[in-house]
């Protein structure tokens, strides 16, 4: 479980989240929705340790993210797939995979290999195990990432808004994937502008605006009529 | 005069050294003038395509470029008099060979910030009936200029370095003095770290110049700017 | 205006082995400068301010005084504490020292160049900073600044010649010692300068050929961002 406690964030002088309290159970795709600039990429770099918590806590299992020396434990715990990707560039799809389960995890070359491979063919991309990143599209790539962050085996997936930098007819290959993860019963935190795309798959609704946390809910219910006049403005917004 | 007091620092001895800086600093102020001066024909020529002196320039910078500057000097001092019968002054020969090894640097120096100059700057100023001449006065060198000034900053930084070779040729400079110096008072500990102050005091300023230069004279072209965020 | 390189090339041999001494002193500065380099980089860019001033005054120091003031320093000075050690040896040395700051700092802005992105993303896979460092930093700062340190390289090959003011018999020292004997300054020095010049292209040419090979990692195909 990760637990958000009273949880502020401020960059210098302003305030980017205020007062934040929230539960994710495990075993639940939630997405954190909201309009740009309300916090919500700063949010989910909080709980694994990006960004610096200013008052409050949050813990990942227990483990809080206000000592440094757990910060590790939870980045194993936690693993964070990013909107511009970031796969290491000098190094091929296979190493890029399995370079934190051999040097973190302690795995050999052969297991960490073996396992890389059953993670490329669950999306489709065997034949690309040698190539670089800079040969692959955004969606191979982010595919990739994403074959990267599960190769740890963690508790949590943290998604920040990974289909955003990638246009119409990639996105769609790479919520495919997502949704096959949740399918798996995959504890997922989400980020995203997918509306559409949270409605289907999400069970809750983490709703931010301004740095608050206007509404965390079930997603039938945030998604139902007779809401707080933010959502409905928000929902109306996005629906365009 | 006894030995002892001859091999121990005097406060000649400073006087001395004030007269190597001076000299240092000529040598590297003349020849960054006259090298800069040369620099910006030669880059002229070159970018002009002049037929047959472009590629004498072009031979004549790969040739000061790739080769060290102390066999430059070496050639000039010792060699030339050779070839044309005449004695050369060691200040001669040193401003002769450190402006023309100036230039060849200056040359690329210039030679590319009259490249970076976007080809829509010809377009549009050749379009509007401006010749190639008038371009240049007006519009294209302008420009260029700006983007040449951070590395021939730099140049100049390395280049003061580069005088101190002349106390190889006899040119009393700072070196030169310290040299003497270590000589006859067989003090490196004191001499060489005094010698290296005088330089440093001389580069360092020049170097916060570079500096300075590279934060702010950052090229500003829209195209460029991307690389900033 | 006669000119006599018959001279020259009968001694050409003996200028030649000093090639020699400009490889050895070229390969071991090489290796010195390049481990001190790393040092000094990961100094500028240390988070304890004492460790990034100490680089920064160094590197301050040797690129504010001349080379030549550098070497003098350390042979005479080497000399005045009792040290006998071979002129060559200190030869690299002191070149070493020197060229560490250069490649110091095309380390430096190599490692600042890198996407902060990708070292985000290293971090979140729980790599701990020292292996963040050793496996993707300082790999993808390497390639940026491998163009910068062949030009390094070059620079230093041609400054050796500054080692035979200090005894070194070095190419520039033995084609002192021919200009001594032959009394055709002006030739040797012409040939000098030609070899030089070949040198430079031929390192240049091999340097390309390892930067092409190490960026396209021994495939067809350009790696471009």
């Amino acid at each position: 479980m990760i637990c958000l406690s009273h949880l502020h964030k401020s960059f210098g002088k302003s305030e980017v989240l205020h007062d934040i309290s929230a539960e994710f159970a495990d075993g639940a795709v939630t997405a954190i929705l909201g309009p740009s600039g309300s916090g919500k990429s700063t949010l989910i770099r909080c709980i694994n340790g990006l960004e610096e918590v200013t008052e409050g806590d949050i813990t990942v299992n227990g483990l809080s993210v206000r000592s440094r020396r757990r910060l590790g434990e939870i980045r194993r715990q936690c693993a964070m797939v990013f909107q511009q990707f970031n796969l290491y560039p000098h190094l091929s799809v296979m190493a890029n995979i399995t370079l934190s389960p051999m040097k973190v995890l302690r795995r050999g070359r052969d297991e960490a290999e073996a396992k890389a491979m059953a993670l490329l063919q669950q999306v489709a991309m065997t034949d690309k195990a040698s190539s670089y990143p800079s040969e692959l599209s955004g969606g191979q790539q982010q595919r990739v990432a994403i074959c990267r962050a599960l190769a740890m085996e963690p508790a949590y997936v943290l998604l920040d808004e990974v289909t955003s930098a990638l246009d119409p007819e990639m996105t769609a290959e790479v919520l495919d994937t997502i949704e096959a993860l949740a399918r798996a019963g995959t504890t997922m935190l989400m980020v995203t502008h997918e509306i559409a795309f949270a409605q289907r798959i999400c069970e809750h609704v983490a709703f931010l605006d301004e740095g608050r946390l206007v509404a965390h809910q079930p997603a039938a219910s945030f998604f139902g009529a007779g809401q707080d006049e933010r959502i409905n403005r928000f929902l109306a917004r996005m629906a365009h | 005069m006894d030995l002892y007091q001859y091999t121990q620092f005097t406060s000649q001895d400073a006087w001395l050294l004030l007269r190597g800086i001076g000299w240092t600093v000529l040598v590297f102020a003349v020849s960054m003038a006259t090298g800069i001066a040369l620099g910006a024909a030669c880059a002229l020529a070159r970018h002009a395509r002049v037929p047959v002196l472009a590629q004498l320039v072009t031979g004549y910078v790969e040739l000061f470029r790739n080769s060290p500057v102390l066999v430059q000097l070496f050639l000039v001092y010792y060699g030339l008099p050779m070839l044309a019968g005449v004695r050369l002054e060691p200040l001669t020969a040193a401003l002769l060979t450190l402006s023309v090894n100036t230039g060849a640097f200056m040359t690329v120096i210039i030679h590319a910030a009259l490249d970076a100059v976007p080809a829509g700057q010809w377009e549009a100023a050749m379009a509007s009936g401006l010749r190639y001449r008038q371009v240049m006065r007006y519009v294209v060198l302008p420009q260029a200029v700006r983007t040449t000034i951070p590395p021939t900053i730099s140049l100049a930084v390395g280049q003061l370095q580069v005088t101190s070779l002349v106390s190889l040729i006899n040119v009393v400079d700072l070196a030169k003095v310290g040299t003497i110096l270590n000589m006859r008072t067989l003090r490196p500990f004191a001499v060489w770290p005094v010698v290296g102050l005088g330089y440093f005091a001389l580069s360092k300023p020049l170097s916060l110049l570079a500096q300075w230069a590279e934060d702010r004279l950052r090229p500003r072209n829209a195209w460029m700017r991307g690389d900033r965020n | 205006m006669h000119f006599h390189f018959q001279a020259v090339v009968q001694r050409l041999d003996f200028l030649l082995s000093g090639l020699a001494i400009t490889f050895g002193v070229s390969v071991a500065t090489l290796v010195a400068s390049l481990v001190l380099g790393v040092g000094l980089a990961l100094g500028r860019t240390a988070r304890a301010r004492g460790i990034r001033l100490l680089a920064t005054a160094y590197i301050d120091l040797f690129r504010n005084t001349p080379f030549l003031v550098q070497l003098f320093f350390f042979y005479y000075g080497l000399a005045e504490i009792g040290l006998d050690i071979d002129p060559v040896v200190t030869g690299i040395i002191a070149l070493s020292l020197s060229t560490a700051t250069h490649n110091g700092e095309a380390l430096r802005a190599g490692i600042e160049a890198v996407d902060g992105g990708v070292v985000e993303a290293a971090r979140s896979m729980a790599l701990s900073r020292w292996q963040t460092y050793r496996h993707v930093i300082l790999p993808i700062a390497f390639r940026t600044a491998l163009r910068p340190m062949g030009s390094v390289f070059i620079n230093m090959v041609l400054t050796t010649s500054i080692l035979s003011t200090i005894t070194v018999n070095d190419l520039m020292g033995n084609a002192m010692t021919v200009a001594g004997e032959t009394f055709r300054p002006f030739e040797v020095y012409v040939v000098l300068l030609l070899l030089y010049c070949v040198l430079t292209f031929t390192l240049s040419a091999g340097l390309n050929a390892i930067h092409t090979f190490v960026l396209t990692r021994g495939r067809r195909q350009v790696a471009v961002r």
